[in-house]
């Protein structure tokens, strides 16, 4: 769990014309985002075949702007011991 | 090619042919990071590179890899906040073959490479702000998404770390699609672990 800083942008479109259902009007919206939020993470790891490679699944999710959670991210890690000590 | 350029690249054939020591680098994973320019809006982003670096013959390589582009900001100042959301986005996944063009005693290496480019990305941009009768400004974007097929061609200096089984590299590559050369301009600092 720790601060997070988000680069980055959306875009999406949406109808405008809430009056006239049947001729909708569609605008399209861009965002960019350059800010601040909370990360938080859950992790598993297990030990593979070699001993120098370990697994690692997680669960983490982002929040910001008083949202929670805005994205939710699953990522699959392998972990490589690089240097013998 | 004209004479001199077939004329250049035989000296440096020559010049290179016998300066290659034998090192365990057949596989080679690259990190690194570095600035970018998306010269089709004219904007400035951060890019983060992983490859993994195959060795095919004596100076050849086939370098497979995977690449994330943000856009941060404009180069046009705009007192606006409004006006200055545009922003672009991609993920390239990269095929290139790496040809070793020149090697000093040193271990300082230039290196040519090219290969397809498959973006996965978007850009957003501003197409209009119209005022009504009460000033407020309407801002339109302009959206596009991006699954395309294009061309990367890299130029890279290697060169030797303190450590042994690293090499440091730097990059600069250009990224064309649709005919417009470079769309993404990017310069890259990595670092090798040699793995195998």
């Amino acid at each position: 769990m720790g601060p997070s800083l988000q680069l980055g942008g959306d875009a999406y479109a949406t109808n405008i014309d809430f009056f006239n259902p049947d001729e909708p009007n569609f605008v399209y919206f861009g965002n960019k985002y350059q800010r601040v939020g909370l990360m938080t993470e859950l992790e598993a790891e297990w030990k593979s075949k070699n001993p120098n490679i370990r697994n690692a699944a997680s669960i983490s999710a982002y929040g910001t702007d008083f949202y929670f959670p805005w994205f939710i991210n699953a990522t699959y890690k392998v972990r490589f011991n690089l240097w013998k000590n | 090619m004209n004479k001199t350029s077939i004329l250049t690249f035989a000296l440096l054939f020559i010049l290179g042919s016998n300066s290659f020591a034998q090192q365990n680098d057949k596989l080679t994973y690259f990190v690194g990071v570095g600035p970018v320019i998306d010269g089709n809006i004219g904007l400035w982003g951060i890019n983060f590179n992983n490859e993994l670096s195959f060795k095919v013959g004596k100076r050849t390589s086939f370098n497979p890899s995977l690449t994330f582009y943000h856009s941060i900001n404009s180069f046009d100042k705009f007192d606006d906040p409004n006006l200055n959301q545009d922003n672009s986005s991609g993920i390239f996944t990269n095929a290139t073959f790496r040809y070793h063009l020149l090697q000093t005693k040193k271990d300082f290496r230039i290196s040519l490479a090219v290969g397809p480019s498959f973006q996965l990305g978007g850009e957003n941009t501003l197409s209009s702000a119209n005022f009504n009768q009460d000033g407020v400004p309407d801002y339109r974007y302009q959206i596009e998404k991006f699954k395309r097929l294009g061309v990367t061609q890299q130029i890279l200096f290697d060169w030797a770390s303190s450590k042994e089984n690293r090499v440091n590299s730097a990059m600069i590559s250009m990224t064309s699609f649709e005919g417009y050369w470079p769309w993404y301009l990017m310069a890259t600092y990595r670092i090798g672990f040699k793995l195998k």
